[in-house]
């Protein structure tokens, strides 16, 4: 689990404190978003919006189970779960006595609506979280506090799939909604999480929520939240500095002008929270492995060992992450990678020897050819921008190994293209990922390679790699509900991922978070587990913090101002007269 | 037909064959991209193949390029609202529903900049064009040429750190207060709107009433020496009805202009000043639908920018010959 660093204390507010005006109760939160929300459809929520979207929408809806950063699953609406031992029929026992925020009960038959839901909109399971729809065969009660999943077929991730990503929504209000496809939210949504959100429009820029007095854990201190959406130039430092938001996600080269400010804490969680899950942001290198060179081991393996994942972590992501793990797992999911993986060190020189070994001879010009003596000079494709950063980096690494590579800066259509029509060399892929084994480590596995050149609609053959081992470990992984069984299953299709390196994971970028901790009391108690907004374990730890209601007036330098002003007036006709004069 | 009625009805075929080519090139131009939409969606969101195959339908995809044309034709045209499909960003959510939802924010931020602008640029045109050489002719001369060589980003950063950041008159940003829990369109709402507006519009005015203000005076300072001025003066009328009668209308004609070109940049959203104020207007929408590559939201802002500048020329047409008759005869 990446550590997480929150320095809380009632240390000196910088300025002005004495003329702010105190909202008690409100705590104010920005976030960065590609534009204005116009839709808050539990289901519906598209592009990078989802991100932004599911921050706002965790507040009032919530999930059955909660993800810790550790991966380990824990109660929410649920407060115990269980399954047979051959992964097709799953269990979960609901807290009693729960309520939504208008007071009617939330019960067994609410999580049987809501999965009916998306077995009757197979659109809105493939759009929001993970696909469930296709996994069940049916949703029952058993009582008004049991829920029974029967599954078409085994399948042992069906705990976090369905447990963290899919909302629980209240049946007696969606019930009543003609079209579910259109519709975009209520302006009062009823919740069943910490806080409801009050007189919300689409295309607001600013949403206000209040505390559920109805939530299961009871009613959070913080009596109100105010999210403002940030456009994603905002300058967070200052916006923190003046008060006019006290918490907010400043990118890494903001968090450098952040850190001389004994006002401002900075903590770093392990991925970004949606659903009730963490999203490990992740850097890929991938391959065209059905394409020569790539589709030979050792080629993927020397790249690998060219590349400085470190310095990429220190130089593009400014210290803010970790290197990638080979194995393919993020770091936050220790319990599941297994000792002594394959690992390819950076070694530039090793790594020309590895290629030489199998026939790539030294050119002219410095750099390796094909053993047939044409020049090898492979592009790492990618989308400009942050992307261009981590690529600069490896085509370094690369060169100093002897591999004349180059960027090729392209728009995401050419991306998408090229996996699907395995028209490349490399490409650079910034994934999210939740720490799941089984979706993390299938995601670009298929057990048949489509070929080059002809269109592969489905992600998991973009990689155009194919293993029948790992293919077989991950469905049998599936089938069974034993930790060690799976763990036995998992580690082997990592010790082959590892050794056959279809792609290099590159880094793990952390999610930050910076506060103004004068007036945000109780971070220390839950952050360093690792807990981020909106998740209820932070929520409900925070104390009653006294935000500023705006930027007060800086009065002594507003009045060197107008004096400023007045004396370059006064100067300028005094000058012009005298030029006329 | 009368000779004003053949001139509005060649300016208005003008206008419609430019709509038609706007409506061609924003049809075309995307897809010599060769980017098909759905699977922009589809990456971003790993979708099966089986989802992939039903938007590919819904959006009407698998259909031959000419009846895309067609349809876009009729969607663009003959529907109200015109339905410009999704964007890849916010899909489910329609592009015009998206830009309805940013469009009043441009339009009274900057629609009410360029109007202030535009006034107090002739205003001050006017009188430094009646008073040459005089203090606010001269002042106004360097000030115009001091804003003139800055750009409007360097004045929206100056402005928001010395009275946002420094002297905290102003917010730094954002269209509201995030505290604000006022019902929208109530009084202390508005003022609250109004006081986020201020300094981008400030930023504007700063920027643009110069251009106004030495246009009307150089035009001014021709016009004063036509016969037709030199013949009311010795008839003995008084300056100000001399200015504002003869000067002033056909001084304004170049302003009309450029009050025109501007509307494509009231629509366009005053870009960068809306980046630098995370002001929730057009510009913003654009530039988050750049860097996100979202063609669909790019064309339709595009769309609404085109119908925009061709009205505005048109209506600037019309208002030309209303001024200035002889226009109707050329």
């Amino acid at each position: 689990m990446l550590s997480t660093a929150f320095f809380v204390s009632a240390s000196d507010r910088a300025t002005a404190s004495t003329s702010t005006t105190s909202t008690s109760g409100t705590l104010t939160v920005g976030i960065v978003s590609p534009g204005a929300i116009t839709n808050l459809n539990p289901w519906l929520a598209g592009g990078q919006s989802a991100i932004t979207t599911d921050q706002l929408r965790g507040l009032f809806y919530i999930t059955l189970l909660l993800q810790a950063p550790n991966g380990t699953l824990m109660p929410q609406l649920a407060q115990s779960w269980s399954s047979n031992a051959n992964a097709t029929v799953y269990t979960f026992n609901l807290r009693p006595n729960m309520e939504w925020s208008d007071g009617t009960p939330l019960n067994a038959s609410d999580v049987v609506f809501s999965f009916n839901v998306l077995l009757q909109n197979p659109l809105f399971d493939t759009l929001n979280g993970f696909l469930v729809a296709s996994l069940i065969k049916k949703v029952t009660a058993l009582n008004s506090t049991a829920v029974r999943f029967t599954l078409v077929h085994p399948f042992s991730p069906f705990l976090q799939y369905a447990g963290l990503g899919k909302y629980i929504v209240p049946a007696h209000v969606f019930s009543q909604v003609s079209n579910l496809s259109n519709y975009t939210g209520s302006a009062n949504p009823v919740s069943d999480g910490p806080y409801m959100l009050v007189n919300w429009s689409a295309g607001a820029t600013v949403l206000h929520y209040k505390a559920n007095p109805h939530f299961y854990l009871g009613k959070p201190k913080i009596e109100n939240i105010a999210v403002e959406l940030l456009s994603p130039t905002a300058n967070i430092p200052a916006l923190l500095q003046t008060g006019e938001i006290t918490l907010a996600q400043p990118t890494p080269s903001q968090v450098a002008g952040l850190k001389g400010q004994s006002n401002i804490g900075v903590s770093f969680s392990p991925g970004v929270s949606i659903l009730s899950t963490y999203f490990d942001p992740a850097g890929l290198l991938m391959f065209d492995d059905a394409l020569y060179p790539y589709n030979v081991t050792l080629v993927r393996q020397a790249i690998a060992t060219s590349i400085n994942r470190t310095q990429i972590v220190d130089l593009a992501l400014n210290s803010y992450g970790t290197a990638g793990s080979q194995g393919q797992l993020p770091t936050s999911l220790t319990q599941w990678i297994p000792p002594n993986l394959p690992n390819y060190t950076f070694n530039p020189a090793k790594a020309r020897a590895m290629l030489q070994s199998i026939g790539f001879k030294n050119g002219t010009n410095g750099y390796l050819e094909f053993p047939n003596g044409t020049a090898w000079q492979p592009q790492i494709m990618d989308t400009g921008g942050s992307a261009s950063s981590v690529v600069s980096v490896i085509v370094q690494n690369l060169k100093a190994a002897g591999i004349d590579a180059s960027e090729s800066v392209v728009t995401i259509g050419s991306i998408v293209k090229g996996l699907q029509y395995g028209n490349f060399d490399m490409i650079l892929l910034g994934t999210s990922r939740p720490p799941i084994p089984d979706f993390v480590l299938g995601v670009f596995v298929t057990n048949s390679v489509t070929p080059v050149g002809t269109q592969e609609l489905d992600y998991h053959g973009w990689a155009r790699w194919s293993n029948a081992t790992v293919w077989n470990d991950l469905n049998q992984a599936r089938n069974v509900s034993s930790f060690t069984q799976q763990y036995n299953l998992y580690a082997n299709a990592q010790q082959i991922m590892a050794q056959q390196e279809p792609l290099v994971t590159l880094y793990y970028a952390q999610n930050i978070w910076a506060y103004s901790n004068a007036t945000i009391h109780g971070w220390s108690k839950v952050a360093p587990q690792g807990y981020q907004f909106p998740q209820a374990p932070l929520l409900m730890a925070l104390g009653v913090p006294s935000a500023s209601s705006g930027s007060p007036v800086n009065t002594t330098y507003l009045v060197i101002g107008v004096i400023a002003v007045l004396a370059i007036i006064g100067v300028a006709v005094y000058a012009v007269r005298k030029r006329k004069g | 037909m009368s000779a004003y009625g053949r001139f509005l009805l060649r300016r208005a075929v003008y206008a419609v064959i430019t709509f038609f080519i706007a409506l061609v090139m924003i049809f075309i131009i995307p897809r010599l991209v060769a980017v098909n939409p759905v699977d922009i969606i589809a990456a971003s969101q790993q979708l099966p193949p089986s989802a992939i195959r039903q938007l590919t339908v819904e959006f009407g995809l698998n259909k031959p390029v000419y009846v895309q044309f067609l349809l876009y034709l009729k969607n663009v045209i003959l529907t109200f609202p015109p339905n410009l499909g999704f964007s890849y960003e916010y899909y489910p959510i329609s592009v015009w529903k998206l830009i309805s939802i940013s469009l009043p924010w441009t339009l009274f931020l900057v629609g009410t900049s360029v109007a202030i602008s535009a006034f107090l640029g002739t205003m001050m045109g006017l009188y430094a064009g009646m008073n040459r050489g005089g203090i606010l002719d001269r002042m106004m001369s360097y000030a115009a040429m001091t804003t003139q060589s800055l750009p409007y980003f360097w004045i929206a950063i100056v402005l928001q750190i010395l009275l946002a950041v420094v002297l905290r008159v102003f917010p730094i940003g954002g269209a509201i207060s995030i505290t604000d829990v006022s019902p929208p369109y109530s009084l202390p709402w508005i003022q609250d709107v109004v006081y986020h507006a201020l300094l981008p519009m400030i930023t504007i005015v700063i920027a643009t009433t110069p251009v106004y203000s030495i246009i009307m005076r150089n035009t001014l300072v021709d016009i004063v020496r036509e016969d037709y001025m030199v013949a009311a003066e010795a008839k003995g009328l008084k300056k100000s009805t001399l200015y504002n009668t003869y000067g002033l209308r056909n001084g304004i004609l170049p302003v009309v202009s450029l009050i025109a070109v501007h509307f494509g940049y009231v629509v366009g959203g005053a870009l960068l000043v809306e980046i630098v104020f995370s002001y929730p207007g057009v510009g913003t929408l654009l530039f988050n639908a750049i860097l996100s590559h979202d063609y669909p939201l790019i064309q339709g802002i595009f769309f609404i920018l085109a119908i925009t500048v061709i009205g505005a020329n048109f209506i600037a047409d019309v208002i030309y010959s209303y001024i200035d008759p002889r226009i109707r005869y050329t």
